[in-house]
């Protein structure tokens, strides 16, 4: 989910950058279109200004040629006369420099058309004006006033006239252009203003995602923090339950009383495991699921996850075996997780299957660079699941219940969780199924290869194995392996047998051989052979002999080649079973403390540690322990990792801190299993974990490896 | 080469005697002075006496019809006397009276027009289609036209409007 979520938040901001990007540079082409509009409307004024100038000077000088000609009326000096005419002479010569002179907006057509009548006009007045000026020298005055007068001024006028019709299509052309440059400055205007506006949307849309991202970070962070704090609240009463029923379990109760604490075994390890998988499925969420890679073989993971499931087969009556195809290497990686995936898909597989058999097969492929590839079948003749369902059995929360199929109990977590990890572990998970003829889950990863743990074969070479198998799948593994261990197999078929060393008999096998084999046992020499049933977990059938080694099915590979061993092994009446784990430790001055906050908790480990024969110390915080720590040097602290006011990494820091020449082996109890935690257990001074809910089995084997290093 | 010498020295030092006894030898002929007329004016050629006539305001109008007006330099120029004297006999006083006296006779409305330069003549002429002027003939641009007096341009060393060799007028007192 994380990868998904990270990816998803990057396509995000990369397509609000590209976004930006797209903004500026559009922002650099309207405001340099921006900037040319207004360069243009400067222009434009400027010319405006320019031809307006142009014009009023035409008229202006126009006036002054005739005004000064008429000043050459008013004086009888010839001398003043000429300076006059010189400068109507002259006014006429800067007249025509402006009628000639180039301006844009003053040669379009209309005002061209203007221009040559200003130009017509003008020349036909200078004419009258030239004799109008002879006649003033000349001395005629009055002929001189009266051509002004009754042609001149007409002419004059006409100039004028001509004038102010080039100013009026001068200025509507002006005009024109103005509003056409206004409208393209608009639309600039306009452009730039949906630029900006765009600008800051996207930083809207920038701030908006910067702080949903934010609370969706809080609210992820708060949802970790809220399901490893509930891991841990409903973890603590969990140890109390299942280990008052194991106490229980233990303990001599009527048969009637053990189906009950077995129920409620039952129940309480189901709660555990759904704790567990709501923890699995945060992980995966918040992308915090990290693996252990460690060396291990195929045979245990798979028989664990048999084993798990074994009980509720039994009830069934289900065949439970598996094969595994013996050039299968050992591999590297996250043992754990691949036991996980195997578990949930034979609890699946048990849950929807009511009669037939649970079946595991696995193989593998080791490529050319090392790397193993393990695919793992579960393949089981339950209900099936409809092939439009197929597709969503993987998905978080999704329940499939098969029409006439009764309501089967279940998260939807399961097979979602297992389709994460086989994809963490370098895999994939697939599913083929009939309804009413039964599914198969394949499940792939890859690791590092190493070679397969050798078995020992000098007890077993050669010899010969008296069979009464069935021909399903327990019958199936058990030949596997005789056939691996090399031995000579003899089916029973009926007669007297051939001579052999071991005889093995499934019991689930057909009824009448079995009576055969013990009505005839007898005579056909077979009172001195060890006999190996295989049989149900909980079968109350009478054992066949004296010298019976019972291995229960699912069928562990270790157990069968013990009881191999103890069969092939020569056999002394004074033979003494194994010791049992029970008061293990008794009248051994092994000085323990438990600190455990929780008083029921601390009542079972109490209750447990007598059971191995121990009376142990108690304290109920880390005060206490510390305390109870400078007065006696124990040699085991059960240490609670949360406790109120002085946790259990703080008590193990001090209590080394004060310790002198004898060392306490500190043993963590948490039900956080984060692998950060186990680091910070180990930084603070911890030897060992043990992991809540506490079980008998494994406390045993802490204080053993306490006890060997001693 | 040495009795040559000498003799070069020699000439060297009369050098500026001789050139002014060349100048005396090759003086130009007496200025002539120009008559000009607007461009416009039709008419090309005057006798001398048309000239006088005109001057004396005796003639008023030009064949095409146009009004003659006579222009002269202004009173106590040495032009204007010369002009006078070359064209109509008369000192510039006894011109001042002879048209004070066909002013009071009513024969002429407007005396003749003075102009205080050579250039300022140039411009009348230029700018009035019936006036009649004199500059010196160096003086005269493409403004103006120059009429033919007796048939002659200021440029015929008989052209008659011309000062007198000497130099000199004989100012009337």
């Amino acid at each position: 989910m994380q990868p998904d979520r990270s990816q998803t938040r990057y396509a995000m901001f990369g397509v609000l950058g590209a976004a930006t990007l797209v903004v500026i540079m559009l922002g650099w082409v309207v405001a340099r279109d921006f900037r040319q509009s207004a360069e243009a409307t400067n222009q434009l004024y400027n010319r405006f200004g320019e031809g307006l100038d142009l014009i009023d000077n035409i008229l202006f000088e126009t006036g002054e040629v005739r005004r000064v000609m008429l000043y050459a009326l008013h004086t009888s000096d010839a001398n003043r006369q000429l300076d006059y005419v010189d400068q109507s002479r002259s006014g006429e010569v800067r007249v025509r420099r402006l009628l000639e002179s180039q301006s844009p907006l003053l040669s379009t057509a209309r005002t061209r058309s203007a221009r040559e009548a200003v130009g017509a006009a003008w020349a036909d007045y200078l004419k009258t004006r030239d004799e109008v000026i002879g006649l003033i020298l000349e001395g005629s005055l009055r002929e001189a006033v009266h051509l002004d007068e009754a042609v001149g001024t007409a002419e004059f006028n006409r100039v004028r006239q001509a004038l102010a019709t080039l100013k009026a299509g001068f200025e509507a052309d002006a005009a024109e252009q103005v509003e056409a440059q206004r409208a393209r400055s608009a639309r600039a205007t306009t452009r730039l203003a949906e630029l900006v506006l765009s600008a800051l949307l996207l930083v809207a849309v920038g701030v908006y995602l910067v702080n949903r991202r934010n609370s969706l970070e809080v609210v992820l962070r708060v949802k970790s923090d809220f399901l490893t704090t509930m891991s841990h609240e409903l973890r603590t009463p969990l140890t109390g339950v299942i280990g008052i029923t194991d106490l229980l379990w233990t303990a001599s109760v009527p048969p009637a009383q053990r189906e009950l604490i077995r129920m409620l075994r039952t129940n309480a390890t189901s709660l555990l495991a759904l704790v567990n998988n709501v923890l699995d499925y945060s992980r995966i969420d918040a992308g915090l699921m990290t693996l252990t890679p460690r060396r291990f073989s195929l045979f245990m993971p798979v028989e664990d996850a048999l084993d798990s499931v074994s009980e509720v087969a039994a009830r069934k009556r289900l065949s439970l075996g598996y094969v595994i195809d013996p050039r299968v290497p050992d591999v590297i990686t996250d043992e754990d997780r691949v036991r996980q995936v195997l578990l949930n898909l034979l609890s699946n597989a048990v849950k929807y299957t009511e009669t037939g058999e649970v079946v595991i097969r696995a193989w593998a492929s080791v490529s050319a660079d090392g790397i193993a590839t393990v695919t793992i079948a579960v393949r089981d003749t339950g209900i099936g699941i409809p092939e439009d369902m197929q597709e969503r059995v993987f998905q978080w929360f999704s329940r499939i219940e098969p029409a006439g199929a009764q309501r089967i109990r279940g998260t939807g977590l399961g097979l979602a969780i297992s389709d994460r990890l086989s994809r963490l572990l370098g895999g994939s998970m697939a599913v083929d199924s009939r309804p009413g003829q039964g599914s198969t889950f394949t499940f792939v990863f890859r690791g590092k290869a190493a070679a397969a743990t050798p078995v020992e074969l000098a007890d077993f070479r050669g010899k010969r194995v008296l069979t009464v198998l069935h021909t399903g799948i327990v019958g199936e593994q058990i030949l596997s392996f005789l056939r691996t261990w090399q031995m000579r197999i003899v089916p029973f078929e009926g007669g007297r047998p051939p001579q052999a060393d071991v005889v093995i008999v499934d019991r689930s096998a057909r009824d009448e051989d079995h009576e055969m084999l013990l009505r005839n046992r007898s005579g056909w020499g077979l009172d001195g052979i060890a006999v190996i049933t295989i049989d149900d977990m909980h079968s109350e059938q009478p054992v066949l002999a004296h010298r019976e080694q019972v291995v229960s099915i699912p069928v562990r590979r270790q157990a069968l080649r013990d009881a191999l061993r103890a069969a092939l092994a020569p056999w002394t009446a004074a033979e003494e079973p194994a010791p049992e784990t029970r008061q293990a430790f008794a009248g051994q001055a092994l000085a323990v403390l438990v600190v455990e906050d929780n008083e029921p908790n601390r009542r079972v480990i109490r209750l447990m540690l007598n059971e191995l024969g121990l009376s142990p110390d108690e304290a109920a915080n880390g005060g206490e322990a510390i305390d109870a720590a400078a007065r006696r040097s124990y040699d085991v602290i059960l240490m609670d990792l949360q406790m109120p006011d002085l946790d259990g990494l703080e008590a193990t820091r001090r209590i080394r801190e004060q310790e002198r020449s004898h060392r306490a082996t500190i043993v963590a109890l948490t039900a956080n299993v984060f692998e950060s935690d186990v680091a910070r257990c180990m930084a603070a001074g911890m030897d060992a974990y043990l992991q809540k809910p506490l079980k008998l089995d494994a406390l045993g084997d802490a204080l053993s490896a306490v006890v060997r290093r001693a | 080469m040495g009795s040559v010498r000498p003799v070069l020295l020699t000439l060297l030092l009369f050098a500026p005697m001789a050139r002014s006894v060349l100048v005396r030898q090759q003086a130009p002929p007496p200025q002539a002075i120009a008559i000009i007329v607007h461009r416009s004016n039709p008419v090309d050629d005057l006798t001398f006496s048309e000239l006088r006539r005109i001057f004396m305001l005796d003639t008023q109008t030009w064949p095409h019809g146009r009004k003659i007006t006579v222009v002269l330099r202004d009173k106590g120029q040495p032009d204007r006397a010369e002009a006078l004297r070359i064209i109509v006999g008369l000192s510039e006083r006894e011109y001042d009276r002879h048209v004070l006296l066909r002013t009071f006779q009513g024969s002429v409305n407007f005396g003749p027009r003075a102009i205080q330069s050579a250039a300022g003549m140039l411009r009348f002429v230029y700018n009035a289609p019936g006036a009649i002027g004199h500059v010196h003939a160096d003086e005269v641009d493409g403004s103006v036209k120059v009429l033919r007096i007796d048939g002659m341009l200021p440029d015929d060393p008989k052209y008659p409007v011309r000062r007198s060799i000497t130099g000199r007028d004989d100012e009337e007192q």
